[in-house]
C-alpha cells in the first residue's frame, strides 16, 4: 500500500497536468460473457454527442461470442491469454493499449445518456481532477429489487453525492461510468483486485495521492441492476466484502481525509449498529415489548420519499419512483443483511472474500 | 447500496449537518468573493429546501401517527396499552441523540487522529535517538 502511494505521490509531482482534450478519450469496456447487452453499450458509445477516439472491449475468456459482437461493430478487440478473474484485472490488462490522455471505464451492461461523455469530460478541464463519475439510474425497473435499486439510486445522487461532490470528497468514483488521466492510472498502477471494490480503492488512493475526484449528475448512464435475488445477492457480497475491505485497507489515509473520514465513519455505525437494531433488536422487541415496534421497518420512508419524489419529478419519472417506494424497506433490510455478515466474515472470523462473483 | 439507515441514522443527521455547514460557507465566501460564476447557491438553495423538507416531512409524520393511534384506542380501548403516547422529553431525547452520537464519533475520529501523529512522531524521535546512540558508539 505504502509503495503505491509513494509512487503516485511521485507521480503527482511527475506528471504534468496536461489540458483536456488534446489526445482525445479511449472507452475501455471489460467484458466476461455479456453478448446479450453489450451491443447496446457500444451503440450508446458510438452515438455520443462527443465520440472517443478509441473504443477497447476486453473480452475476458468469454464462451458466449462477447468478442465478435464487439468486433462485428467495429471496435477494438483485445483478449487476455487466460481469464483475470476479475472486472480490475480486465481493465487493467487493457490499460496498455490506452494511448490517449483520458480513458474511460464502463460495464458492459451500462448505456450512457448521449451527451454523457461530453458532460462527464468537462469535470477533467480542472487539471487537479484524475476521476470523475456520473449518475446512475437502473436501465430496467421491473423486480422489486430493480424498484429498491433504483429508489437508493435516486436517493443517493439526488442528495448524497452533490453533498459529498461540494465539499470535494464523493465517496466513489462509480465503477460502471468513470473517466480518468490515463497517466494517473498507470502510475498508481491501474484497477487494483487486492479488493472486491477497486472503484473504491481507486478513488480513495487517488485522495491519498493528492487528486481530486469529481461527481457530474448531468452525466448520466444505465446499467443493468440484478433483477433476481440471486445476482442481487452476489452484487451485495461484492460491494459489503468491497467496503469492509477498502476501510481495512485504507483506513489510515482516509483519517486524514476531511469529511470523507465522517462519511465512511457514519456509513461503519449505521451499518453495524443500526443493522444490528433492524435485524435483531426490532423482531425482538415487537414480539416482546410492542408490536408498533414494527413501524421501525418504515418509520424513515416518507423522509426517503422527499428526495426521491422531487428527483422523480425532476426526470419525469414521478410514477416510477413512487411506485417503487415500497420496495426500498425491502431492499434495505437485504443490504443490512449482506453488510453485517461481510463484517463479521472480514473482521471476525477472517474469511475474506477472494473471488470476484459476477453481479450482472 | 446505501450502507447504514440514510434518513433514521447517524447518516440522516450528519447529511443535515452537512447542509447548513454549506450554507455557513458560501455566505462566508459570498462576503470574501463576489465571483458570481464559483457561487454555489443553486445547489445550496435545492438542498435546503431538500432538507427542510425532510424536517417538515418528520414533523408531519410524528403528528399522524399519534392522531391515528388515538383514532385506534378509541376504537379499540384493549390497545391502549400498546399505544401509549412518550413524553416529550422522551422525544426531544430521541431527535437528539443521532446529533450527540454523531460528535461523539467525530470527536473520536479526531482523537484517534491524533494519537496516530503521537505514536508516529514518537516512533520518529525513539528511532532518531536509537540512531545517534549508534552513531555515537554508546
Amino acid at each position: 500500500m505504502l509503495q503505491v502511494l509513494e509512487r503516485a505521490g511521485h507521480a503527482e509531482n511527475r506528471i504534468s497536468k496536461s489540458s483536456p482534450g488534446d489526445s482525445g478519450i479511449t472507452v475501455i469496456v471489460p467484458a466476461y460473457n455479456e453478448a446479450a447487452s453489450l451491443a447496446d453499450t457500444i451503440d450508446s458509445l458510438l452515438n455520443q454527442t462527443l465520440p472517443p477516439s478509441e473504443i477497447i472491449v476486453v473480452d475476458d475468456g468469454s464462451t458466449d461470442g462477447t468478442g465478435d459482437v464487439a468486433r462485428d461493430l467495429g471496435v477494438t478487440v483485445r483478449r487476455p491469454p487466460k481469464n483475470t478473474g476479475s472486472k480490475a484485472g480486465a481493465q487493467t490488462y487493457a490499460l496498455p493499449f490506452v494511448n490517449t490522455t483520458f480513458c474511460i471505464a464502463i460495464d458492459a451492461d451500462t448505456v450512457l445518456a448521449p451527451d454523457a461523455i461530453e458532460r462527464l469530460f468537462e469535470a477533467m478541464r480542472n487539471p487537479d481532477v484524475a476521476a470523475a463519475s456520473g449518475y446512475v439510474l437502473p436501465r430496467y425497473v421491473k423486480s422489486v429489487w430493480e424498484r429498491g435499486r433504483y429508489v437508493e439510486y435516486l436517493f443517493s445522487f439526488a442528495y448524497f453525492k452533490p453533498i459529498q461532490d461540494h465539499f470535494e470528497r464523493p465517496l466513489i468514483s462509480s465503477g460502471c461510468f468513470s473517466i480518468y488521466r490515463t497517466e494517473v492510472l498507470r502510475n498508481i498502477g491501474g484497477w487494483s483486485n487486492r479488493t472486491m471494490a477497486e472503484d473504491m480503492d481507486l478513488t480513495w488512493t487517488l485522495y491519498a495521492a493528492g487528486w481530486k475526484v469529481r461527481f457530474v449528475p448531468e452525466a448520466v448512464c444505465y446499467p443493468i441492476e440484478p433483477h433476481n435475488f440471486f445476482f442481487l445477492g452476489c452484487q451485495l457480497r461484492r460491494w459489503s466484502h468491497g467496503f469492509i475491505q477498502n476501510v481495512m485497507l485504507h483506513w489510515h489515509d482516509v483519517l486524514e481525509q476531511p469529511y470523507l473520514r465522517t462519511y465512511v465513519a457514519v456509513m461503519l455505525w449505521d451499518a453495524i449498529v443500526m443493522g444490528s437494531l433492524l435485524l435483531f433488536a426490532l423482531p425482538v422487541l415487537t414480539l416482546l415489548v410492542n408490536p408498533l415496534f414494527l413501524l421501525g421497518y418504515v418509520i424513515d420512508v416518507p423522509i426517503i420519499a422527499v428526495p426521491v419524489l422531487l428527483e422523480g419529478l425532476k426526470r419525469r419519472e414521478f410514477r416510477r419512483a413512487l411506485r417503487s417506494l415500497p420496495a426500498y424497506p425491502v431492499i434495505r433490510v437485504v443490504n443490512m443483511a449482506s453488510l453485517l455478515k461481510a463484517f463479521w466474515l472480514e473482521l471476525v472470523t477472517k474469511q475474506t472474500l477472494k473471488v470476484y462473483e459476477k453481479g450482472h | 447500496m446505501s450502507a447504514g439507515l440514510p434518513a433514521a441514522g447517524l447518516g440522516g443527521a450528519l447529511y443535515l449537518l452537512l447542509v447548513v455547514w454549506m450554507l455557513l460557507r458560501e455566505f462566508s465566501r459570498t462576503t470574501k468573493d463576489l465571483s458570481p460564476e464559483r457561487s454555489q447557491w443553486p445547489l445550496i438553495k435545492k438542498m435546503v429546501f431538500v432538507s427542510l423538507a425532510m424536517i417538515v416531512v418528520i414533523i408531519v409524520e410524528r403528528l399522524i401517527i399519534s392522531n391515528v393511534l388515538k383514532l385506534v384506542v378509541l376504537h379499540i380501548p384493549g390497545l391502549a396499552k400498546f399505544t401509549m403516547p412518550p413524553s416529550t422529553s422522551f422525544v426531544v431525547l430521541m431527535a437528539a441523540m443521532p446529533f450527540v452520537l454523531l460528535l461523539l464519533l467525530i470527536a473520536c475520529l479526531h482523537c484517534l487522529r491524533l494519537s496516530r501523529r503521537l505514536s508516529k512522531a514518537h516512533s520518529r524521535f525513539a528511532w532518531r535517538e536509537a540512531s545517534e546512540a549508534i552513531l555515537s558508539g554508546r
